[in-house]
């Protein structure tokens, strides 16, 4: 399982568990703001089952109409891609 | 403004709130001063529970914790020492416009009381640095819903065992609560009531807001019942342990 926080205005605490280059689990915790908050849960589903390479279209393409607030969407990717990597 | 002066327990607030903005298209903006009784922590909607709450202490202080449905950090909501806010009104601003906006309204409620409070972006209150007040914000159906806390007397001590401390505070050196946070009573040296820091909190909100507030009662717009399956929600573990 690896793990990666970032702190900007707000934190944001990623949370991954991978299998051969294939997310298994993805937790996306924080302080931050996102609106509507379902995106980032949206982007949870999304991740799992999905390779590591493919982080960053992923997030990019669900977080498009969401506005996150207290961090910046290169700063999710960024934690997302650290925590695989630490994984 | 409808103003609804109804408090409960953290479940029944965080229910109350989500549907007051649930219902905003129907029944227009409302504001909502409360308590939570008895005294509880809130988390924000991202955290994960364990790395938000000391959950031994908690547990041993027999306070409880609910979830929100806005972002943010934990908050602890004493009892007998925090008023808090929830408004519901058109999102036309945008949400950093919002937030100070309407902090303008704890701002304005602590300033008639002789406090030099000022807004500190995103979502705080400060006066010399040290936090008073903090403040969430969810957006749905064209209607925001922003609540948050002033604290006039919170127990510090309570506060710093059930939190545990974002990691930059840790990074900072700021080792005491005492250091970052506040409370009006500190500020003023005086015991400070509910009811009176409500009446300044009314005329600050009036004010910040610029409408007028009518008290109306929960009866009068017939949600008492609507109430309760969203306290289901968050009364469930399956909610509250999301993360």
């Amino acid at each position: 399982m690896g793990r990666c926080r970032i702190r900007k205005e707000k934190e944001v605490d990623v949370v991954v568990e991978l299998e051969s280059g294939i997310i298994k689990k993805v937790i996306i915790g924080g302080d931050f703001f996102a609106f509507p908050e379902g995106r980032i849960d949206e982007l949870q589903l999304r991740l799992v089952g999905a390779h590591v390479e493919d982080i960053r279209r992923i997030t990019e393409s669900v977080l498009k109409s969401c506005e996150i607030i207290g961090i910046d969407k290169s700063d999710l990717i960024e934690a997302l891609e650290k925590a695989s990597s630490n994984d | 403004m409808r103003l609804l002066l109804v408090s409960g327990d953290a479940a029944f607030n965080m229910a109350l709130d989500e549907l007051l903005l649930n219902l905003a298209t129907e029944i227009g903006p409302t504001i909502r001063f409360y308590r939570f009784s008895p005294s509880a922590i809130t988390i924000g909607y991202f955290q994960r529970v364990e790395d938000a709450i000391n959950l031994e202490e908690a547990r041993k202080l027999g306070i409880s914790f609910v979830r929100r449905m806005t972002g943010g950090g934990a908050v602890y909501h004493d009892e007998n020492g925090e008023i808090t806010y929830s408004v519901v009104l058109p999102a036309r601003e945008s949400v950093l416009e919002s937030f100070k906006r309407i902090c303008n309204g704890v701002v304005l409620t602590l300033r008639r009381m002789g406090i030099p409070a000022e807004f500190s972006p995103i979502n705080d209150v400060v006066v010399n640095k040290k936090k008073i007040s903090g403040s969430a914000q969810t957006r749905r159906f064209g209607f925001l819903l922003q609540h948050g806390t002033i604290m006039y007397g919170t127990d510090l001590n309570v506060m710093e065992k059930v939190l545990l401390p974002p990691k930059k505070l840790a990074q900072k050196g700021l080792s005491s609560i005492r250091d970052r946070v506040t409370t009006a009573e500190m500020e003023l040296g005086r015991r400070i009531s509910f009811d009176e820091i409500l009446s300044y909190a009314i005329k600050g909100f009036s004010e910040a807001l610029g409408d007028k507030l009518d008290e109306v009662g929960l009866e009068e717009l017939s949600i008492k019942d609507r109430i309760r399956e969203i306290e289901a929600k968050y009364r469930s573990r399956e909610w509250n342990w999301m993360r």
